[in-house]
């Protein structure tokens, strides 16, 4: 564990006219969870697949343990490639093999004997919860299966490196979450350095270590899950976060007073520090929103909370920070 | 209509059968042999693709257009010579061979590729980003998962080709379609002619129901 395991420096890769991935740099260290969260188009796939270089960038270096890859080519291409899993968003199953087959796929490509090959697609049968299922079609499996099925796949040939690109995505809520459990056990069990992408702050709020937030293919913010969440920075970051927490008022501004954006880590805490400063200051805390929800194993509140036009303010903001929460001005945005 | 033609038109019509047969089976075997690649080379060469590369895809895709647009009288007629040097004569069942091996090639070259292009476009991805080689991912991955549609493009030729082969007689390669119209066109003899229909009507549908029924079949296993 520790240590660097992935370093983009400087990657950029165009599309004639377009620019998908702009410069990004980006270090991942070993066993670590990272999102990569942006908007449609903002060029998260792009530079997951520079990882195993499905794309090529046009500029920058690629450093996995440490060595190039960029100006891989041939055998040692494809060696590489058989060193990183990757999962998809649509499973990307070969339709007219059986799950078994799937799962051996890699192990013929890696040139894996055949009963060495039969033992490891067991065991990665039940490591994914599919232990009665070898025989079964794609299309015989429901979703959920079908991603588990993939998962096994991708990580056939031990794989110290797992892409996912929206591994939940096409999934319902739940399944979802049943994916995201196993992707994090097998992130803990296996050790295995994790790159999710994800339109979704949600899918990456359980699952990542740390988020990359892309915007028009740059990577705009870059820090630790649950301090994404509590002090988004970035006008994207907010956009996205806004979006998904349910924070975005119907009408802004109503009412007369200042509001404020307050995000507290632990749900007991929140409560304690608002009616703190309540009493402290002798006003009124009128709320306007609020939400309480768990980001990476952590207890996280989020309020919207309006100050009566008299009210001290910065000496309010002060306090708050104090007792350990992020606060900033709502400015309806 | 006398006797006689009733006699002699079982063993005119086995013939004929042989005739067709060798034909269509030389054409069948070159389609699996040439055919095949060449679609899969018109596919996995486009653009965006593995081994993309425009000049070459434009000059099969080119020949093979060139091929299909020429109607097959002349086609025969322009490759005279080549039929000479491959098959060591112009005329008889042998010699037709090879005009028709030249179309159901470039035909079935063509509904290969989009057999292959029906092929989800992930598994490809899902193949590469495994490290599978070029020819591991056309084998095992794009004519693999592309079987029952290459296999009703299969069929879809072969009953071209016995379409086709009825105008070898022109260079006296016989057959049964050649028989229908040497019956029914030249000497009006209806009754063997309606005969000889039937036994085509016959091939075509068996030809068709095979070729369905193992298409269904590699769809379901
Ligand atoms: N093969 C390609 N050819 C041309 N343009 C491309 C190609 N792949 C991606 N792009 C463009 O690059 C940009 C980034 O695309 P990318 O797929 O990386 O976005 P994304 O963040 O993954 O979006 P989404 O959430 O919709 O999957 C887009 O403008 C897209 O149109
Ligand atoms: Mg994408």
């Amino acid at each position: 564990m520790g240590g660097d395991h992935l370093h983009l420096d400087h990657v950029s890769v165009r599309f004639g006219a377009i620019t998908a991935v702009d410069d990004v740099t980006l270090t991942i260290r070993r066993g670590e969870v990272v999102g990569l969260v942006g908007a449609s188009g903002a060029g998260k796939s792009t530079l997951l697949r520079t990882i195993n270089l499905l794309e090529r960038p046009q500029a920058g270096r690629i450093r996995i343990d440490d060595a190039d890859i960029v100006d891989l080519r041939g055998p040692a291409l494809r060696q590489l490639r058989q060193g990183i899993g990757m999962v998809f968003q649509r499973f990307n199953l070969f339709a007219r093999r059986s799950a078994a087959d799937n799962i051996a796929f890699p192990l013929r490509v890696a040139g894996v004997p055949r009963a060495e090959r039969q033992r490891r697609v067991a065991e990665l049968l039940e490591l994914v919860g599919l232990g009665g299922r070898a025989d079964a079609r794609p299309r015989q499996l429901s979703g959920g299966q079908q991603q588990r099925v993939g998962i096994a796949r991708a990580l056939a040939t031990h794989p110290a490196i797992l892409l996912c690109d929206e591994p939940t995505s096409a999934l319902d809520p739940e399944t979802a979450g049943s994916i995201i459990t196993l992707l994090r056990d097998l992130n803990r069990r296996l050790g295995l350095t994790l790159v999710v992408v994800s339109h979704a702050m949600d899918a990456v709020k359980d699952l990542c270590d740390r988020v990359a937030v892309m915007d028009h293919g740059r990577i705009v913010e870059s820090k630790p899950t649950i301090e994404l969440f509590a002090a988004p920075e970035h006008p994207a970051t907010r956009a996205l976060l806004r979006r998904e927490a349910g924070l975005d008022l119907p009408q802004p501004a109503q009412g007369a007073g200042i509001r404020l954006r307050v995000a507290i880590h632990g749900a007991a805490d929140a409560t304690a520090l608002l009616s703190a400063t309540a009493r402290r200051f002798a006003i009124d805390l009128i709320f306007d929103h609020g939400r309480i929800g768990h980001v990476a194993g952590e207890t996280l509140a989020q309020v919207l909370v309006r100050l009566p036009a008299d009210a001290p303010v910065s000496a309010v903001i002060e306090h708050l920070r104090t007792g350990g929460a992020q606060v900033e001005v709502d400015d309806g945005r | 209509m006398d006797a006689e033609s009733w006699a002699t038109l079982p063993r005119e019509l086995g013939h004929a059968l042989g005739e067709t047969g060798l034909m269509v089976g030389v054409a069948t075997l070159a389609t699996a042999v040439l055919g095949l690649p060449i679609g899969v080379l018109l596919f996995v060469t486009e653009r965006g693709l593995f081994l993309a590369n425009r000049p070459l895809r434009l000059l099969v895709s080119f020949l093979t257009n060139v091929i299909r647009s020429t109607p097959f009288v002349i086609l025969l007629v322009l490759l005279l010579p080549l039929t000479q040097i491959i098959a060591g004569t112009t005329i008889g069942p042998l010699a037709a061979s090879v005009p028709l091996s030249v179309a159901a090639v470039a035909f079935f070259a063509r509904l290969a590729e989009a057999a292959l292009r029906e092929v989800d476009p992930g598994m490809i991805e899902a193949a590469l980003s495994a490290g599978a080689t070029s020819r591991r991912l056309i084998i095992d991955v794009l004519v693999w998962e592309a079987l029952p549609g290459l296999v009703r493009a299969g069929t879809i030729t072969l009953i071209s080709l016995i379409g086709l082969s009825a105008m070898a007689g022109i260079v006296g390669g016989g057959g049964v379609g050649d028989l229908a119209i040497r019956f029914g066109y030249y000497r009006y003899e209806t009754p063997t002619m309606v005969a000889t229909v039937v036994v085509l009507v016959v091939l075509v549908q068996l030809i068709q129901w095979f070729g369905d029924w193992l298409a269904k079949r590699l769809e379901r296993h």
